[in-house]
């Protein structure tokens, strides 16, 4: 640094614009750059916490007065620090800096402990070190915690108990254990002597019913209160006095130091503790020969001695290409981080059910365990609908005879791995799962986190690695306590957290019935979700035991009430004229009001008559040019008079039309006639070039001269309600477009119920803004001719501008507005509230199309007059099916806002593969059925037979396969959860698009949301993101956005491309249009160019992961878990920033933030709070730290 | 969660009922009331090119017996 200039200081150091200068120059010198523009931001031109740390010390240094390190990060540039510093601060010399120790920012504080006496300091097992880590991610977490409680009747002795209490902890070493750091790892330290504490409470004054109570809050806060492993003993004792003769014990331990088998020996050596204590005599009990802490030392020793390596070779190829996430469907998204909050649901197997599980057992040559354990995988399997799952199961771990005596953590949770085959019966099924039970129970000992390691599997904080859903099996759990002279019952504890998604207990009885409890997360799953699930679990298990010779498939996760009340929501039959075709119910109203307003565009106005009469004269020409009933003929033409004209000609003539966008490049309209074999197309004089080449172009307006002479009236063609209505093309998942051919019986349908749900009132209007080529046109079209309507056409091209879409539904007074979702959300914006009141014949607003956002809902509320209502559908099924009406709720909603139910004559029915319905909250494949069936996809029978398929639900009666996934709420609505085809995989974990959508949706400053996932070169999909803001004025950052993101969402489901765009590209038919987005850019991080560490945090960060990784150079790219990082080295990372900087980070934060920019960036967060209260000999010490 | 009707390895049937109308089958499910089975069990593609042969007009049988007696 260069020494300011003596005089220069004396002369001018009042001037603002010198200490501008002065500040401009040390900020450069800081940064290690030329100059410094005094209206700069020190943070935006390269400045981070340390670096404005070593700034301020420089201000400090030539300057009295303090001078906070939070002035910086307030005031960021020369010039607006001057003014703060100004007044405040005197320019001088380095005089008032005092000598001193940088106390505080050396070594490790606060957790290092002495040895104790003996100087042992032994490692941990590898089960107690997977609990440790787990601790140290969530110290706060009870989730860990193991209460045993027990009721006592009698006269206690209270001493007695105490001695027994003592006797137990002197017996096992691991009750006297705590576990400590030492150089970044955890060892166990024992007390030579026990330190146990009984605490008794006396509840007796709580008056009646009081103690109770009272009893009841002291246990619930004791189970729920954390233990700190670093001070031992890991275990508390608890007794409530709530009568004379009436007391509770709570014995609540870590589970670090105990396990299921432990709890035996623990009850056992109360009791005889007791006895003796009462006697007062010692307990008679051989000495243990061997210590929980020598079990860890040998444990490792053998596993290292190559039983781990070949265990581990076993697993690699069992949980080849594994699912990496098992869990039942979640009422919500998953939090980043798990809070370990849950709940249970006790139940039991009865012991007449339970009799035949062990029958069941001995008939297929199983454990009952492995029958449980089938049924329990079977209910995963069919919720899921994976056919290859992953959950754990514990094992005892105790095939070491020596350790049959010890209290201690022995316990390891293995993978289970189960595959479903639908075609495979429950007997074939529970065989293949006890095979695998013995080949698992053969490489046992190794301990779950290495598996987890050897898999590469850690680095996802959301959820547990690998194994998300447990199933815990236990024969007779010894629960008696037997305490001399008194009566002592056990009393379960519902802990309020849950360790996994989901744990199933099941222990086996001696009278034959089995206690069972499922724990659940709350984070994940309501009550009422857990409880049906273990109905199910139940059901299943019956089912089983019934036929156990049926296949998989045909087992079924509803229970009869449950079908029962499927069946009634989907009761849906009413009267339509299905003898009647769409243009004969519009002649009728033709005959009934000839002299009322059938259309309008501008000043053009056509009456029914005067339709009618066009085109019947059309009509009989169609019929001269050799069109029969279910012929196809072409109409490629703009809004117009001729357009309706057109229609209901080719409709007279008895064929279906077929709608072309006249803007759609002629080859492709060619194309698409002579799939269809349509060799008459109806156009307009000045479209006529850019129709398809057919063998017949008719054109409605030029042409009309040639049909003036043919008569009036209408032509006599026999039309069958299963004639083809229509003929709509959409694009096929295999490329080519398919054209689904609809019958006038389902259009007839929806245009009657229709008229039942929305009542429009003759002379009413109904704006026609759709493009024909989207079916939606079809109901501002044929439904107002029904009913004595009149159709206001929009002005060719202005369809896709909102403004002008307002405009015309204010001046023609439309009654309902179709839209799709994009659409509607560009009418929000655009619409003021006098466009509200002038809208004020606007009754209903129908979204369809897509998925329809709760934000959306909010906004139509708050901008747009009447109502809006949501509708599912596809045109394979007349358009649609299912309507809801929205209200608050669903704005308040997550996900897409609900679809609603089927209407009249149309049933949805949520299957899984093989067909079986879902219960309520389950996801399926959604399939429409009913009297809306098209007759299928014209001309193409194979993807007919694939895609409209035999029903179970009625006889002879077929279902269409939308393609579409969703489940049934409790009030029988619908919800819409993604695409079949849009579901992709990103390491193994399915990943829904539609929920990264949601998300971002989610964001307070997004409107709408698209993500896709191409594929890189190396065939991984990456995730791409493109979002548009509310406010254009107010685009949400990427770091904002990313943020939210990693707020709502785990790490591989959090695209790494992100662009906030003005507008998503829309197709001719308003939805967004995926494949005119932006490409994502960046590709892999490549060794060549990875990007520079910028700034001293960053480097200090990438010197430690290349110390604990052993690497040579990171990047700020870089993830520190794809770099091999895995747990255990995290706590050297974190335990090295504590050494080096005093910094106290918590464990989560590598995994929250597992990319080395992010790390550093939480480093550097942390650091800024530190430094803040920093003297300025800290900060010094520190930064020769960073040096 | 796998489509019964998308999995390349499966074995399948195909089904006509009354009106003539073809299915596709996963031939691990019972087959529908009003239906029968006229091909298969047999691979996906060989079913497709079965129902590609012989639902050659696919109007329903109602529909086609209607259009063949003369008008009322």
């Amino acid at each position: 640094m260069l020494p300011l200039d003596a005089q220069t200081r004396q002369e001018s150091t009042g001037s603002r614009e010198y200490v501008q200068a002065w500040l401009a120059r040390i900020f450069a010198e800081t940064l290690g750059t030329g100059e410094f523009a005094q209206d700069a931001d020190f943070f935006a031109c390269g400045g981070d916490s340390i670096l404005a740390a070593r700034a301020v010390m420089r201000i400090r240094a030539e300057a009295s007065g303090d001078v906070p390190l939070s002035w910086l990060f307030e005031q960021r540039s020369p010039v607006k620090l001057a003014v703060l510093l100004d007044g405040r601060v005197r320019l001088a010399g380095a005089e008032g800096t005092t000598e001193g120790t940088a106390a505080g920012t050396g070594g490790v504080t606060g957790s290092v402990i002495a040895r104790t006496g003996n100087g042992t300091a032994e490692p941990l097992s590898h089960a107690q070190e997977r609990l440790w880590l787990l601790h140290q991610l969530d110290p706060e977490s009870p989730a860990y915690n193991e209460p045993l409680l027990y009721r006592i009747h009698g006269d206690l002795d209270v001493e007695a108990l105490r001695a027994a209490l003592r006797y137990l902890a002197d017996r096992h070493d691991v009750l006297r254990t705590s576990l400590v750091l030492e150089d970044d790892r955890p060892v166990q330290r024992v007390e030579e002597t026990a330190r146990v504490e009984l605490t008794v409470a006396d509840l007796r004054g709580a008056g009646d019913g009081g103690a109770e109570d009272a009893a009841r809050e002291r246990i619930r806060t004791e189970v729920a209160t954390p233990f700190d492993l670093a001070a031992g003993p890991l275990f508390r004792s608890l007794l409530l006095r709530t009568g004379d003769q009436d007391a509770y014990l709570l014995l609540t331990f870590h589970h670090i130091v105990t396990d299921g088998w432990s709890t035996g020996l623990i009850l056992d050596g109360l009791g005889a503790g007791y006895a003796a204590a009462r006697a007062g005599r010692p307990v008679a009990a051989a000495p243990l020969s061997v210590r929980y802490a020598d079990f860890a030392g040998w444990q490792r020793g053998w596993l290292e001695d190559g039983v781990a390596e070949s265990q581990l070779q076993f697993w690699e190829r069992e949980l080849a290409a594994a699912p990496e996430l098992t869990a039942f469907p979640t009422d919500r998204p998953r939090p980043a981080t798990p809070s370990y909050d849950g709940g249970h649901v006790r139940f039991t197997v009865p012991a007449g059910l339970g009799g035949r599980v062990v029958e069941a057992s001995r008939a297929h040559e199983v454990s009952v365990y492995v029958t449980m354990l089938s049924a329990f995988l079977l209910t995963l399997h069919k919720y899921t609908g994976q056919q290859d799952l992953v959950i754990g199961t514990p094992v005892a771990g105790r095939h070491h005879p020596d350790v049959d005596e010890l209290v201690g953590f022995f316990v390891n949770t293995v993978p289970f791995r189960s595959r479903y085959r639908a075609s495979d019966t429950f007997q074939e099924y529970v065989r293949s799962v006890g095979a695998t039970c013995l080949d698992v129970l053969d490489h046992q000992d190794v301990p779950f986190a290495q598996i987890v390691q050897r898999l590469n599997l850690q680095g996802i904080s959301s959820h547990a690695p690998l194994v998300q859903t447990v199933f815990a099996y236990q024969d007779d759990e010894a629960q008696e306590l037997a305490l001399d002279g008194l009566r002592t019952e056990p009393v379960p504890v519902d802990g309020a957290t849950s360790r996994f998604d989901t744990t199933l207990f099941v222990t086996r009885r001696p009278g034959g019935s089995f206690d069972c409890d499922l724990e659940f997360s709350t984070d994940l799953y309501d009550r009422a979700t857990a409880e049906r699930l273990v109905a199910h679990f139940l059901g299943l298990l019956g089912q089983v035991l019934d036929t156990p010779g049926e296949r998989l498939a045909a087992y079924r996760l509803c229970t009869p009430a449950e079908l029962a009340q499927l069946e009634s929501w989907n009761a849906t039959t009413a009267d339509f004229p299905a003898d009647r075709c769409l243009h004969s119910l519009i002649e009728d109203q033709v005959d009934a009001t000839p002299d009322a307003v059938a259309v309008v565009l501008g000043d053009t106005e056509l009456t029914y008559a005067e339709l009618d009469a066009r085109a019947n004269r059309l009509a009989r020409h169609l019929g001269r040019l050799g069109v029969r009933p279910d012929d196809v003929v072409g109409l490629c033409m703009d809004r117009s008079p001729e357009l309706v004209v057109g229609l209901l000609a080719i409709l007279k003539a008895g064929a279906g039309y077929l709608p072309l966008d006249p803007e759609a490049p002629r080859k492709r309209l060619t194309q698409i006639a002579a799939d269809a074999r349509a060799d008459v197309c109806l156009t307009l004089g000045h479209q006529a070039d850019g129709a398809p080449e057919v063998a017949h172009v008719v054109r409605v307006d030029a042409d009309r001269a040639e049909m003036a002479g043919l008569p009036a009236d209408r032509p006599a063609v026999a039309v069958h309600p299963r004639n083809l209505v229509s003929v709509y093309y959409t694009s096929g998942s295999t490329g080519a477009p398919k054209g689904v051919a609809s019958s006038h019986e389902g259009w007839v349908n929806r245009m009657v119920w229709m008229q039942k749900q929305h009542g429009l009132r003759p002379g009413e209007t109904v704006l026609h803004k759709t493009t024909l080529t989207f079916d939606d046109s079809a109901l501002e079209l044929f439904w107002p001719l029904m009913y004595g309507g009149r159709i206001a056409l929009i002005e060719p091209g202005l369809h896709r501008d909102p403004q002008a879409v307002l405009e015309a539904a204010k001046r023609y007074r439309t009654v309902l507005l179709q839209t799709v979702p994009s659409m509607l959300n560009l009418l929000m914006e655009a619409v003021t509230p006098q466009d509200r009141i002038a809208l004020g014949a606007l009754r209903n607003t129908v979204s369809s199309g897509e998925a329809l956002t709760p934000a959306a809902v909010h906004r139509f509320a708050e901008t747009m007059p009447g109502a809006l209502h949501n509708t599912w559908g596809a045109t394979e099924v007349s358009i649609d099916s299912t309507i809801r009406t929205c209200d608050a709720s669903d704005a308040e909603d997550t996900g897409a806002v609900s679809v609603g139910a089927p209407f009249d004559n149309n049933t949805v029915h949520v299957l899984d593969a093989a067909f079986n319905p879902m219960p309520v909250g389950v996801t399926g494949d959604l399939y429409i059925g009913g009297d809306g069936l098209a007759r299928g996809y014209l001309n193409d029978p194979a993807k007919t037979a694939r895609a409209f398929v035999a029903s179970p639900f009625g006889a002879g009666e077929r279902l269409y396969r939308t393609g579409d996934q969703g489940y049934l709420r409790a009030d029988g609505s619908i919800k819409f959860v993604g695409r079949n085809d849009h579901q992709i995989k990103i390491r193994g974990m399915r990943v829904e698009l539609g929920e990264i959508e949601s998300v971002l949706r989610d964001h307070e400053q997004v409107r709408d949301a698209v993500v896709v996932a191409p594929r890189t070169a190396a065939g991984h999909y990456r995730l791409a993101g493109y979002v548009t803001p509310l406010d254009p004025a107010a685009a949400p950052d990427q770091d904002s956005l990313r943020r939210h993101l990693a707020t709502w969402l785990p790490e591989h489901m959090r695209p790494p491309f992100l662009l906030v765009m003005d507008r998503l590209p829309l197709n001719a038919n308003g939805k967004i249009d995926r494949h005119q987005l932006p490409d994502p850019t960046r590709s892999g991080q490549a060794e060549a160019d990875r990007a520079p560490l910028e700034g001293p945090v960053q480097r200090a960060v990438a010197e430690i992961w290349c110390e604990v990784l052993e690497l040579d150079a990171v990047g700020p790219d870089d993830n520190f878990f794809e770099l091999g990082g895995h747990s255990l080295i995290a706590t050297r990372v974190t335990g090295r920033l504590r050494a080096r900087f005093g910094l106290d980070l918590p464990l989560r934060t590598v995994f929250a933030a597992p990319g080395l920019r992010d790390f550093a960036e939480e480093v550097d967060q942390h650091l800024r709070s530190r430094i803040s209260g920093m003297s300025m000999d800290e900060m010094r010490a520190l930064l020769d730290l960073l040096r | 969660m796998s489509n019964p009707f998308e999995d390349a390895d499966g074995t399948y049937l195909v089904l006509v009922n009354s009106e003539n109308q073809h299915s596709l089958w996963p031939s691990f499910v019972t087959v529908p009331e009003g239906w029968t089975a006229v091909f298969g069990e047999a691979r996906r593609e060989e079913c497709l090119a079965y129902v590609e042969k012989s639902w050659t007009d696919m109007r329903p049988a109602s529909l086609v017996q209607a259009m063949e007696t003369p008008a009322r």
